[in-house]
């Protein structure tokens, strides 16, 4: 594979200049492993707020990880893992942690966040925020990253290699896939023997020609590549004992051809199942399953590299296309939100907690968290305190430069760096309680308590109000008109969680009317029509 | 049929000007007599499949006509005999004891799981036998367009993704207005994107949002409060798959989990003024929804269609999708109320699809890469079916609601040499004598040079060079003269061994990867 010859990129709209290839560095051997997790973990029962009273009975009322089980991990800033992450060789990733070798990122996301799995997933592998949803992602960042080619010494080696189906957006370029993707090494080696493995040159039309010879490349490279790959799994080994799981597997495959002396640079593996909206499940549910063949997969990985003798060398982050929200949706699941946590591992990162936990973030919307770091924070540091990139590169890379991880960077080698831009702003929290930013506010959407009052238009002067409450709580219902004057009280009581069918007397002639519904400290709103 | 002439069939063949770039952009009649390689464009991208008599039969004709006998084709098959389960319906076990219990609990696990791969294999069997009409390749696209998953959370019964499958089938060129009513309350994706669980008192957004993001307007045409209000009106449709719950597998209305109260979507009010039974629910609050989808947003949901119907029948490289083409594609569409057929038609017949530019340009999906084969030899349909699921294809199981990735997402340095691997055991799977039973059928087999002819139009999108047209033909001669050919097929098990290198070759070709 030549160096490819970068002119110019168009990141989204952004029209970044050709980069300086004097302004290069040269590369080093250090390897990044990512790990997806597909379908968006449910970050606040991965690390719970455990000493925070509105993550049991506001947030999740039925699906929080219980306070007596969950691992604290910082008394001072409340978090805890779930206890599945304590699942694999030493103590799993709660021992990884303890041990300093395990970072965890609270807070990461990008300014107007997508809900869709496939475009918000799209966003974090190309790099690129774009200005609209129509705006085509058409690269990803290690896609853009490999444009410049290889040093001679390792351009045997693919680029990167992803363990899976499908190439992902991440290692497309815009000189064309940058990944091998395989899911054994000896059945691609079989199998690439019989793929044609000569330059064809022919004539034809131009876009013929175009989809001719990108398959007669890609056949040439899996032949060339499928011999290497093959090479350095017959030469590599592994020590640790991993789970029989597919992400374990996906690792092991990982460690053994590090071991063997493959010169990727990175290597992409996915674990899929995260899209939790229904039957999420508490301590023996679908999401605890996840976290514990996620912990058993990373540190046998992390052990097994340790020693293999590559641990200085290889460094870890997991990746989701979104948080979830913080209430919990009335499936017994979570939906689609914001801000997250991530976890990057290895002997090179900072076994520290990055920010407070972001369930404590403000509310951009009444339903979804802010973020605090942008996710393309860690790819810039990646590329230039592990890749040991020029800022310039980099910068060509992203479109912009992006302020460390709580300013300091979870990588060990990172230096401070004044010329960074500062963080995202994260307004404060508010105390205003009809602020959107106050998760208290009444104004709040959540999906906890429900309210139908029928029939609606009301015909007479009665109608039933179905309640549905999570959790017990003295509810007040005032009627008011639509421009907001109180016509006073017309129910007060006690309910238990649950469904309740309440009669109410409605005063007042044809028009339009509020109920104002409190719970405990929540307020809620019910508009009706009288006819 | 003419047998054709190495010299024509080159100079047939390479009669265009290869460096011109400037593409015909006019969905105007192409009105020549269509020469060997457009008829097998059309062919190919009609169908899954060639057939060397089928070619003959179209040489020489107008575009018009022979498109025309392929809508007709089409038309004619929408009824294919379904597979044996889909009227073989059972109780709810839960209200079964004892042996009736046991029996329907095997039937039901049956009808959600294995009847599925069943279903896959039956099609199968129809995509292998439509091989002259555009009636299949349709059926695919609109799979794809509302990408429904059998294998989800829990299972989807297969008879709910046979009736789907015959909802596309029967509309297949049809009213666009029509699939996007019928496919709102079809029991497989009633299930899928849980419309099911969409109930007044909760109501669940999962169809409304990719109603709109991926069925018709795409993302960024709508906004979060139509989403919300959309599935408001989309409440109370509820599918039972069991004899003793009602008619099975047919949506209903649960009218006490339909919402009520007005909706305001789009900037018009869905206020419930009429009796709630399904009847009035349907027309007042489904085709209301699709109609004032198509009445706000028309034309951005016919240039949504075009363009996708344009990169799944012309070229998939978004970055040359004519926007030109599709926006009369879409104009067409809105000028016959959502009517598809003579959008499709027009755009078969134009000058623009018969532009060399576009011949050959397409990356074959396992669909075309592996039928192309088991259209000729003999391969279990069920095989056929896993083989294409282990490619990436599983039929009634896209990889998510937005379908499959498409163009060159099909090709890669995982697929490519594992496609490859498979359609040898395909070829494999029969004997010489077989192969060569085949091979010699073909008219003119008996000249080497004809047969190779015959092979490279069947399985490569373009013809060959000089160079490798002998590299090819010799294949079948191992390095002796043409005329030892004869001497060859007068022993099935050497022609057959000769026809088997030249199957292991011709799919090592790039050209075989491209339709």
């Amino acid at each position: 594979m030549g160096v490819g010859v970068v002119t110019n990129l168009s990141l989204g709209k952004m029209r970044v200049s050709a980069f300086d290839p004097s302004n290069v560095s040269t590369e080093n051997d250090n390897i990044l492993v990512i790990i997806q997790q597909f379908g968006g973990n449910d970050g606040m029962n991965t690390i719970t707020p455990y000493e925070w009273d509105s993550y049991y009975t506001l947030y999740r009322p039925k699906l929080h990880i219980p306070q007596n089980v969950v691992e604290p991990i910082s008394k001072e800033l409340g978090m805890a893992m779930h206890p599945n992450l304590k699942k694999g060789p030493k103590n799993g990733m709660l021992g990884m942690f303890k041990s300093g070798k395990l970072a965890v990122m609270h807070g990461l996301g990008y300014h107007n966040p997508n809900y869709s799995h496939f475009r918000s997933t799209d966003i974090w592998l190309s790099g690129i925020t774009p200005n609209s949803d129509t705006e085509p992602l058409k690269t990803g960042w290690l896609g853009r990253y490999f444009d410049r080619g290889r040093p001679s010494e390792k351009s045997d080696s693919p680029f990167c290699l992803q363990i899976g189906q499908n190439p992902s957006l991440m290692f497309l370029g815009e000189s064309g896939e940058k990944s091998i993707v395989l899911e054994d090494a000896e059945q691609l080696y079989s199998q690439a023997q019989s793929v044609e493995s000569n330059k064809i040159n022919i004539g034809g039309s131009a876009y013929f020609l175009n989809e001719f010879d990108y398959i007669n490349k890609v056949g040439l490279e899996v032949n060339e590549y499928s011999r290497v790959i093959k090479k350095a799994f017959d030469n590599g080994k592994n020590i640790e004992k991993y789970a029989d799981q597919p992400l374990s597997n996906q690792l092991k495959l990982v460690a053994r051809l590090i071991n063997g002396g493959l010169k990727s640079k990175v290597y992409f593996v996915e674990h899929h199942g995260y899209d939790t909206h229904s039957n999420q499940g508490v301590l023996d549910g679908v999401h605890s399953r996840l976290l514990a063949e996620l912990s058993e997969a990373i540190s046998a990985f992390q052990s097994d590299i340790e020693q293999l003798g590559h641990a200085s060398k290889v460094v870890g982050i997991t990746t989701s296309e979104f948080g979830r929200r913080p209430y919990e949706n009335g499936s017994l699941g979570t939906d689609h939100g914001t801000a997250n946590v991530g976890f990057a591992f290895g002997e090179a990162v900072k076994g520290e907690i990055f920010g407070y936990h972001f369930a404590f973030l403000p509310f951009r919307d009444f339903q979804n968290l802010w973020f605090r770091t942008d996710f393309r924070s860690l790819y810039y540091e990646i590329m230039v305190s592990w890749f040991g990139q020029t800022p310039a590169y980099a910068q060509y890379v992203l479109g912009s430069k992006f302020a460390y991880i709580e300013e300091k960077g979870f990588l060990k080698s990172t230096q401070k760096d004044v010329t960074l831009p500062p963080p995202p702003d994260v307004p404060k929290v508010s105390q205003d309680l009809n602020s959107p930013d106050n998760p208290l506010s009444p104004l709040n959407i959540t999906e906890q308590d429900k309210f139908t009052l029928y029939p609606n238009p009301v015909q007479g002067n009665s109608a039933f109000l179905n309640m549905r409450l999570y959790f017990q709580g003295a509810v007040r219902i005032v009627q008011a008109h639509v421009s907001g004057q109180e016509m006073g009280v017309i129910h007060e009581k006690t309910y238990q969680a649950g469904l309740h069918n309440v009669y109410l007397e409605l005063k007042g002639g044809p028009g339009l009317y509020l109920l104002r519904i409190k719970v405990g400290k929540r307020n809620h709103f019910v508009k009706y029509l009288k006819i | 049929m003419a047998v054709v002439s190495r010299r024509n069939f080159l100079e047939g063949l390479f009669d265009f000007n290869h460096s011109r770039l400037e593409i015909n952009a006019s969905l105007d009649e192409y009105t020549q007599p269509l020469n060997r390689l457009q008829v097998q464009h059309l062919l190919r991208r009609a169908t899954f499949s060639l057939s060397n008599s089928i070619i003959d039969k179209y040489v020489g004709k107008s575009a018009a006509f022979v498109v025309d006998e392929l809508f007709a084709k089409a038309d004619a098959n929408i009824n294919p005999t379904p597979p044996f389960f889909v009227n073989d319906h059972i109780k709810n076990p839960g209200n079964l004891t004892g042996k009736q219990r046991e029996e329907a609990e095997a039937k039901k696990s049956l009808i959600v799981g294995e009847y599925n791969l069943t279903l896959g294999e039956w099609w199968v069997g129809v995509m292998k036998k439509d091989s002259e009409s555009f009636l299949e390749k349709m059926v695919l696209f609109w799979h794809d367009h509302f990408a429904t998953q059998f294998a989800s959370c829990n299972n989807i019964p297969s008879v709910s993704m046979y009736r789907q499958n015959e909802l596309f089938r029967k509309n297949y060129a049809g009213n666009f207005r029509t699939l996007l009513e019928q496919i709102s309350i079809d029991g497989a994706m009633l299930r899928y994107l849980n419309g099911n669980e969409n109930i007044s008192e909760s109501p669940n957004e999962n169809y409304a949002r990719e109603l709109m993001e991926l069925f018709s307007l795409g993302v960024g045409n709508y906004t979060e409060q139509d989403i919300r209000e959309a599935a408001k009106i989309l409440t109370g449709w509820k599918v039972n798959m069991f004899l003793d719950e009602g008619t099975p597998y047919k949506a209903f209305l649960n009218t006490n989990q339909f919402d009520k109260t007005s909706k305001l979507f789009m900037g018009e009010v869905f206020s419930v003024n009429y009796e709630v039974n399904e009847q009035n629910v349907y027309k007042n609050s489904v085709q209301k929804l699709i109609d004032v989808i198509l009445a706000k947003k028309g034309q951005v949901a016919a240039k949504y269609l075009s363009t996708k119907i344009y990169q799944y029948f012309v070229y998939a490289n978004t970055q040359k999708t004519d926007n030109a083409v599709v926006d009369q594609m879409a104009q067409l569409i809105i000028d016959n109320g959502f009517e598809l057929k003579p959008m499709l038609k027009k755009l078969f017949k134009s000058q623009h699809f018969f532009d060399d530019l576009n011949i050959g340009v397409q990356i074959k999906s396992p669909a075309e890469t592996i039928i192309a084969m088991v259209k000729h030899i003999d391969y279990n349909d069920r095989y056929a079916r896993n083989i294409m699921a282990a490619l990436g294809l599983e039929l009634f199981n896209p990889p998510n609601v937005a379908g499959w990735r498409g163009y060159r997402a099909w090709i890669s340095t995982k697929t490519l040499p594992t496609t490859i691997h498979f359609l040898k055991e395909i070829i494999d799977n029969n004997s010489n004598t077989r192969l060569a039973d085949w091979a010699l059928s073909i008219e003119g087999s008996g000249e080497v040079h004809i047969l190779t002819e015959r092979f490279i139009e069947l399985f490569l999108a373009r013809p060959v060079s000089e160079e490798r047209f002998k590299k090819f033909k010799n294949t079948f001669l191992g390095g002796a003269p043409d005329y030892e050919w004869y001497e060859i097929i007068k022993n099935k098990e050497q022609a057959g061994q000769r026809v088997r290198s030249f199957l292991f070759e011709i799919i090592k070709a790039p050209e075989y990867f491209l339709f």
